[in-house]
Order: C-alpha cells, then sequence, then structure tokens
C-alpha cells in the first residue's frame, strides 16, 4: 500500500462540505448497478497529504466494508426525497457521519437503507469526482504552482468557490422504505 | 436471496491425473519452450491475468503482460513460483513487465495493483507501458493508483480506444473498446463504468513475414499465418460490444458479398473471431448475448467468477446459456445439452465434483498454429497461492456429432 507519514496529512474538506478536525466520517461510493442491486463500499475517511492528493493512510484502502441494496429502494429512500434528479450511478459518493450495522466484508443486502446510515447523509459526488479527476490529471502531466498560473484562471476559480462555500450542502434525509417492500 | 446453480461441479475424470515433478503445466511448458502463456487467476468475483510471452527473439527472456489485479498478494505469488521454476527473471526486473492494464476502475479489477506498483515499481523501469481507458472514478483505488503513477514518470501511459496495437515482439494486442464515439462520453459520465472497460485481442504468432537466405542474399516473404487469437473481455457489456460491432464489422455481408470477401483476403479472420474468449463482466446477464458468442466462436470460454451463488449471481443464467448455445445448438431441435467440459466453458471458482476447487486456469499455446490450445486448472482457492506443480490439465473431450453441427 502507499505508505503516506501520517503527520504529513490533514483530512479532506471537500469544497461543498467543511468539515471540523476530528470528524469520524466515513467516506461511501456506489461501486457497482449489477441488475437490480447497487453495492455501495465504506472507507475510511481520505486524508490530504502535503502535494494536496487525496490518500488512505496505512493501506485502508482494504479496510472496506460492503453492502448490497435493491437500486430502486435506494432512488426511494435517498435519492427522490432529498430531488437529487439523477437516478443512482456508479461514482455517486456520500459523506456519513453516523454509519450503522449492516456494512460487512461480504456485501450483504440490506432491505432499508437505514440500516447503512443512521444519521444524517452527505451528497458529496461532485467533490469526489473533481478529486478524482484532479488526481488523474495530476498523474498525467506537470502539476504547476498557483503563481504559475495564469491570474484569469485563479481569479475564476476563487469566484467558484466563493459561490459554493456560499452554498454548503445540506443533510439528505432517508424516508422508510416503502410499505410492502420487504 | 437464493441463487440457483448455473454452474455443476467439474468431474475429476475430465481431468488429467497430477503429473510426476515439475508437474504437467511445466512440463508441458518445457515441452513447447516457445508457447504463450496466459493465466486466468481464481480471484472469486474478479479479474487477474497474465500473460507470459513467449522468449524474445532478441535475447531469449520472456517477459510479461497483466491485465488487471484483483487483490494484493496472488499475482505477485504466480510471479515467485513463475521465476523459481525458471520461467521469468526475478520479478521486479528491469523492463519485465512489458504492459500492465488496468482495463477499467472498479475495485474488483484494480483493488491489487496499487500492491503492484509497491513491489515492482522503481526507476529500474521494471513497467514498462500502462494502459487504462481515461475513466474516472472516486474511489481509494484510483487514487492509490494516481498516486502511484505521478511519482513515476518512467512508465508511459496510455489512454487506448478500439484499433489501438502494440506488438511485442511475438505477440500482438489491439484494443477492440472502448470505441472513440464511448471515450468522448466519458467526462459526461454518458457511459457506465463496465462499458469504459478496455477490451484486448491478442494474436500469436503476430508475425507475417519470414526471412528466406537465397545463395548471396536474403527475401523477405509474406507468411500469413493461421494464428492464435484470444479475446479478453474486461467488464464489456453492451454499449461496448456494439459499439465494436460497428468498428469491427463482420465480414460475411450478404449485402456486400465483394467487399466481405476482399476484407476476409487483406484480415484473414472475422475480426472478432477468437480461439480462447475471456467471457465479460463474470458473465454477468449483462456481458454477452447469443449474437456475440456466436460471432467470437471462440472453443474455449472462460469465465472469472465464482460458480454461483455469489452476491450478484455470477455466473448468470443466461450469460451461460448464451455460451453454451452458440457451442451446441439445442434450443430448436431440442438435442440433449453436452456438459460445459464438452462445450469448453470453464470457470475459476468451480469446486470439483470432490469438492476440492478447480482453480486458476493456464492455458498453453503453441506458436505452430496447428497445434490446439491446452489447458490446465490449478487447483487454487481465491486466497491462497497457485502451486504450478499441482496443475491437472484438461482432457481433450471430442465434441459430438450434434455440437459439431451447431458450430456457427
Amino acid at each position: 500500500m502507499t505508505a503516506v507519514p501520517p503527520d504529513s496529512v490533514v483530512g479532506w474538506a471537500p469544497v461543498d462540505l467543511p468539515l471540523p478536525a476530528g470528524h469520524q466520517h466515513s467516506y461511501v461510493v456506489l461501486e457497482e448497478l449489477v441488475g437490480r442491486l447497487a453495492l455501495l463500499r465504506r472507507w475510511p475517511w481520505p486524508a490530504v497529504d502535503q502535494y494536496g492528493r487525496l490518500v488512505w493512510i496505512g493501506g485502508s484502502e482494504q479496510d472496506c466494508s460492503a453492502a448490497a441494496i435493491d437500486v430502486d429502494l435506494l432512488r426511494t429512500q435517498l435519492y427522490v426525497p432529498n430531488r437529487l434528479r439523477r437516478r443512482p450511478r456508479c461514482g455517486d459518493a456520500f459523506a456519513v457521519p453516523d454509519p450503522a450495522g449492516g456494512w460487512s466484508s461480504d456485501e450483504q443486502e440490506v432491505t432499508d437503507l437505514r440500516e447503512l446510515f443512521a444519521g444524517p447523509v452527505y451528497d458529496i459526488s461532485a467533490d469526489a469526482r473533481e478529486a478524482a479527476k484532479l488526481a488523474y490529471h495530476a498523474g498525467l502531466g506537470a502539476v504547476p504552482t498557483a503563481e504559475k498560473v495564469d491570474e484569469q484562471v485563479r481569479a475564476k476559480q476563487a469566484e467558484t468557490l466563493r459561490a459554493r462555500a456560499a452554498r454548503p450542502l445540506r443533510p439528505l434525509r432517508i424516508t422508510a422504505p416503502p410499505r410492502g417492500s420487504r | 436471496m437464493t441463487v440457483p446453480q448455473v454452474v455443476g461441479p467439474v468431474p475429476e475424470a475430465s481431468l488429467a491425473p497430477v503429473g510426476p515433478a515439475p508437474g504437467s503445466l511445466l512440463a508441458a511448458i518445457a515441452d513447447d519452450p516457445d508457447a504463450l502463456l496466459y493465466f486466468l487467476i481464481n480471484v472469486g468475483d474478479g479479474d487477474a491475468q497474465l500473460l507470459v510471452l513467449p522468449p524474445d527473439s532478441n535475447d531469449r527472456v520472456r517477459r510479461l503482460v497483466v491485465v488487471d489485479v484483483a487483490a494484493p498478494g496472488k499475482l505477485p505469488a504466480l510471479l515467485d513460483a513463475l521465476h523459481a521454476a525458471g520461467l521469468i527473471e526475478a520479478p521486479g526486473t528491469a523492463g519485465q513487465i512489458r504492459l500492465l492494464v488496468a482495463t477499467h476502475p472498479h475495485f474488483d479489477h484494480i483493488g491489487g495493483i496499487s500492491d503492484l506498483l509497491d513491489r515492482y515499481n522503481g526507476p529500474s523501469g521494471c513497467i514498462d507501458q500502462f494502459w487504462e481507458p481515461g475513466y474516472i472514478f472516486p474511489t481509494p483505488s484510483f487514487h492509490n493508483l494516481m498516486v502511484a503513477l505521478e511519482s513515476s514518470p518512467w512508465i508511459r501511459r496510455l489512454q487506448p480506444t478500439a484499433g489501438t496495437r502494440l506488438t511485442l515482439d511475438w505477440v500482438r494486442l489491439t484494443a477492440l473498446g472502448p470505441s472513440v464515439g464511448l471515450r468522448n462520453r466519458f467526462d459526461t459520465y454518458g457511459v457506465g463504468i463496465n462499458d469504459s472497460s478496455i477490451t484486448l485481442m491478442i494474436d500469436y504468432p503476430a508475425t507475417q513475414m519470414f526471412a528466406q537466405p537465397t545463395g548471396d542474399r536474403t527475401d523477405r516473404r509474406p507468411a500469413p499465418q493461421p494464428g492464435r487469437r484470444l479475446l479478453l473481455g474486461a467488464d464489456a457489456q453492451f454499449t461496448s460490444w456494439a459499439q465494436a460491432t460497428v468498428d469491427f464489422p463482420a465480414l460475411q455481408q450478404s449485402h456486400n458479398a465483394t467487399l466481405a470477401k476482399e476484407l476476409r483476403t487483406a484480415i484473414g479472420k472475422d475480426y472478432l473471431s477468437a480461439d480462447l474468449f475471456k467471457i465479460s463482466h463474470h458473465a454477468s446477464k449483462h456481458g454477452i448475448n447469443l449474437e456475440l458468442m456466436e460471432r467470437v466462436a471462440a472453443p474455449i470460454a472462460l469465465v472469472s467468477s465464482v460458480a454461483g451463488g455469489g452476491r450478484y449471481g455470477f455466473p448468470h443464467q443466461l450469460a451461460m446459456d448464451a455460451a453454451r448455445e452458440a457451442r451446441q445448438a439445442t434450443t430448436t431441435k431440442g438435442t440433449p445439452r453436452e456438459t460445459d467440459q464438452q462445450l469448453g466453458i470453464h470457470v475459476t471458482g468451480s469446486d470439483l465434483d470432490s469438492g476440492t476447487p478447480a482453480g486458476s486456469i493456464a492455458a498453453l499455446i503453441s506458436r505452430a498454429g496447428g497445434r490446439p490450445i491446452r489447458l490446465f486448472r490449478l487447483g487454487d482457492a481465491p486466497r491462497t497461492p497457485i502451486d504450478l506443480a499441482a496443475a491437472r490439465e484438461v482432457l481433450v473431450v471430442k465434441p459430438t456429432k450434434a455440437s459439431r453441427a451447431a458450430k456457427p
């Protein structure tokens, strides 16, 4: 695993979801859709190393648990009530402060999303995808420092960040599964 | 959830006994030292594949192509075993891995690549090229892989699309997918991650010419050979295969017989036909269909999955039936179905009827076009290392009259 000295990292703070130091959120990704099932994987929260890269310290990439849920149920309990206008898709990512006990090492299916998320859930898909895209491009070519980037680009980026910071993410609510869905 | 069992146990009688030391696989390699070796490693529902290239024509060293590494540990252990058997140089040797392919960034395909890079990557240049489709995915495996690549400028990176070709001495790799059309939709997530998969056609031998000394000079002659072809389907699903059939058209089109004839003369075979097909997406019901299987028409079809009963029901009844029907058409005439072993269909996660794992699959592909591909089962469970000496050869079961008649 990629060895990163713990003292050189800080917890990742998505632009849309500023997090306090010392939080214990989980990082959850919709990994795969197979037929009617969605596979969710849960990892420890990532850190950011001295170069600005997301890292999972100490080999925690393999330290994941998973769960499967009917994709329609996921949509009904999480996406629809929060007006997420897309269908669940691979790569959707969530910050979860209080994971529940339904996670396992062998991808057990749950019949109620509340078996996975005991408290609030935050949709960090945009931030997560952006971070992955930045990681991808950093691996492909040069990573210039800010002073070497055009002033106009920096100004535009600062404006975008201000706008996003003014609209922080609200916690998503999870509804009960429809009657008879079990 | 109860999942029907769609794959039966492998009869002990369909495998030869374990051979005397050094084992039947290593003995077969010694008998055919120029063969290409292909390993489909038993990692449960996931992919880890290794091509041990034939000895290089310049220095007689066997080098490697790695296609996906689902989990840490098992592939490196296999490399250690191959080195101990004298087949490859010490793992990590400069230039040893000519190509590392991450077909797409799902955990069950790249979950072990960081481990592989931690072991063998370095400025000495063990890994020459790295191919990935260019699909961005926000998981730790993806981030760790990108971090490793960012600090490995000696690895050449490529995002191949359909038609990209790489020839490594005797072996040619051609990307059949993703198509350019799919690639250009990645950034908007208009393509599912499975359909971003790099699908590969492997040709061996790829050489189409030879040098012939005649008196005081040497002439170069064309030598079209009926080489063997391996199609590695990654997790490609309908969208990807549909694009592949556009980019690599069928050659027997009744509406343009002249074009079809000329194409066949030019390339020799249907673009998609293969001798061995690693069925895509662990034989999920969305990975393949009958039409694709008929066009590929591979006498050997391999599936990398548990043998039914997993969370997703891999391999799926529909996919397995398509693979079977393509080998032996029974649904029209009601002919009794032959066994998977007779039809050349093998699943990494299958158990023997004695209850032990049939295990990883090794294929030995001879350079001589007329010799059949030889298959071996290695008897390992998903989390146990491969013992090359434990290999048992898959006995060739002659097709019946019914299955011969069904050949497309």
